[in-house]
């Protein structure tokens, strides 16, 4: 046999390579002037490479960074790589393109430091596609793939038209909120304010004067006119929020101001037009209320023309990757961080969490890990107590493990991270999907319960 | 008469929308100009044209600058002259000669050729209708 010995490839061939390659590569001297431009490059730049050559790579790649925060100049100062980082270039057409970049060290055959090398990647296609996707799953700020929450989506424009009133029902934290926001937004009285009164949050007493304002003189310590809740929402909509808890007495002048469209300011006897769109919301079951003598029958069937139900989180966990991801990115945003996401572990206990306090709770729970959590996983111990997560003995093989105990492992980590679809995991495994569901029956592999 | 360019190492600045540092040249005053040398850290989008009008610029001489932004600042009533590059010194010079656009002070994959008019900053101009005899297939801008 003969004994070949590896050669470097000429400059020629290193030419060829890269010219084949789908990633823009160039390559900077010690000064940042370019020495080596892939053809790659030039269709992502719109630079052609004699153009490219000997010139400072901020005038070719002109990127957001290239005046604050080069990659390469973090690279050659530190000789750390600079991994994937997201930035834009300005294409010749004035269009910001995102791409990602990756940075590394150019050393000499004595490990001397001669440069660095830059590869790039258009992400143009892949945004597009992603926002494409995500748009199936959003609506306003709501983030959802589960089915009775996309029906919702679907109506909404139709019930924003409308212009009648709304009842949204769902447990705290549900969204009802957002689900306000949403109407007001898609209606229109788009233009107008939102108000937004916490019926619960405000005593009995002076709920009055909060929604519809007094004159001056109308109580002790009323020196001048303060207009109420339905008055600064006029031409627009107000939101009243945990609307059960408003007691006998006020949902008498509530269902006057829904049936006559007029309201009389606390101490003043002069009518005013309550100009205004009325969306209601409630944790508490107003049907069952009115049943139990609790609630105004009539006032019920003025705030309920239109009846929205927001299901609880634990009855839509299938959106619980979702939903995670949507605040991640939000507080990573907000927070300056660069948290990737949930380690398998964290997102199985996650999903067999109940979520008494639903996406507030959750958004609680992944405020808290920010700030315990250095990055880049958020790991079982950023968790508080009262979840069941253990890191250990999940993503980790152990002394003392069979092959079985590494073939379970394996395929309940896989269903996990594919949210319990088998044909998901049967792919990602390169196995057939007959094949997951005889292993999870064997090895009782049963997914979280859903309620 | 208020002349600005934003400027990085001596050079003009490769991407307007992201500058840190700005020169304004009145050349109102005798001799080079007066230059005063803003910091616009933190200026971003809107803010860059409403700077500018505050100052009271009347022509932009700039690299790179996104087509939303030198839409903005055009229509502010600022003259922008984009996608040059070049010491400040000769950029200078050659505006005040009537030099520019000068093909030596243009940025890389801007310069005009025989088949194409401006090269640079114009949504317009696709491969196709640059020329008959450009392949719209190349890479690039030639």
């Amino acid at each position: 046999m003969k004994d070949k010995k590896a050669k470097n490839p000429t400059t020629e061939e290193t030419a060829v390579i890269l010219d084949s390659i789908n990633d823009g590569v160039f390559t900077v001297d010690e000064n940042f002037t370019i020495t080596s431009f892939n053809r790659s490059a030039e269709r992502i730049t719109g630079v052609h490479t004699e153009e490219a050559l000997g010139r400072r790579c901020w005038e070719v790649f002109k990127a957001d960074i290239c005046e604050g925060d080069c990659a390469l100049k973090h690279t050659t100062k530190t000789g750390e790589p600079v991994v994937n980082r997201s930035i834009t270039i300005l294409n010749a057409k004035g269009e910001q393109i995102p791409i990602s970049v990756s940075t590394a060290l150019l050393k000499n055959r004595r490990g001397r430091i001669i440069g660095g090398v830059e590869t790039f990647r258009d992400l143009s296609l892949v945004e597009a596609l992603l926002r494409e996707v995500q748009s199936r799953f959003r609506f306003a700020d709501m983030v959802s793939g589960n089915r009775k929450m996309k029906d919702i989506f679907a109506i909404l424009p139709d019930i924003a038209q409308s212009g009648s009133s709304v009842l949204v029902e769902g447990e705290s934290g549900t969204g009802k909120e957002l689900m306000a926001r949403a109407i007001h937004d898609l209606s229109s009285r788009s233009d107008g304010p939102l108000v937004t009164v916490n019926c619960g949050a405000i005593p009995d007493t002076l709920l009055e004067s909060e929604l519809f304002g007094h004159v001056a003189g109308a109580f002790t310590d009323a020196k001048r006119d303060k207009p109420g809740k339905f008055e600064l929402a006029r031409g627009g909509t107000i939101f009243l929020d945990e609307v059960g808890d408003v007691t006998p007495a006020h949902q008498v002048k509530l269902l006057r101001v829904l049936q006559e469209r007029v309201f009389e300011p606390l101490g003043s006897t002069t009518p005013v037009v309550a100009d205004v769109r009325i969306i209601t919301a409630t944790n508490r079951d107003l049907a069952a209320e009115v049943k139990a003598g609790r609630f105004r029958s009539d006032l019920f069937y003025r705030i309920n023309v239109i009846r929205i139900v927001l299901p609880a989180l634990r009855e839509r966990k299938e959106d619980i990757p979702l939903l995670t991801e949507h605040i991640i990115q939000k507080m990573n945003l907000l927070k300056n961080k660069e948290i990737a996401g949930l380690s398998p572990a964290v997102l199985e206990a996650f999903l067999h969490h109940d979520w008494p306090g639903n996406i507030r709770e959750l958004e609680n729970v992944i405020e808290r890990a920010f700030i315990l959590c250095p990055g880049p996983m958020i790991q079982c111990r950023h968790l508080p107590d009262t979840f069941a997560c253990g890191d250990e003995g999940f993503d980790t093989f152990h002394d003392g493990d069979t092959l079985l105990d590494m073939e379970i492992k394996t395929i309940r980590e896989a269903l996990v991270r594919n949210n319990w679809n088998r044909s998901a995991t049967a792919r990602e495994l390169g196995v057939d999907r007959s094949t997951v569901w005889r292993k999870c029956k064997q090895f009782g592999i049963i997914p979280p319960p859903r309620r | 008469m208020k002349l600005a360019i934003p400027e990085f190492n001596g050079r003009v600045s490769p991407v307007f929308d992201c500058s840190r540092r700005l020169l304004v040249i009145d050349t109102a005053v005798q001799g080079q100009g007066r230059i005063t040398i803003q910091d616009w850290t933190g200026v971003d989008g809107v803010k860059r044209t409403e700077r500018l009008l505050e100052l009271g610029v009347n022509t932009l001489l700039c690299g790179g600058i996104s087509s939303d932004l030198a839409g903005q600042i055009k229509a502010s009533g600022i003259k922008v002259i984009s996608w040059i590059s070049g010491e400040v010194s000769e950029v200078l010079a050659a505006y005040q000669n009537g030099a520019l656009p000068d093909p030596e002070l243009t940025m890389p994959g801007c310069r005009r050729t025989r088949f194409r008019g401006q090269a640079c900053g114009r949504q317009d101009l696709t491969p196709e209708k640059r020329g008959s005899r450009r392949k719209a297939t190349e890479p690039g801008w030639r």
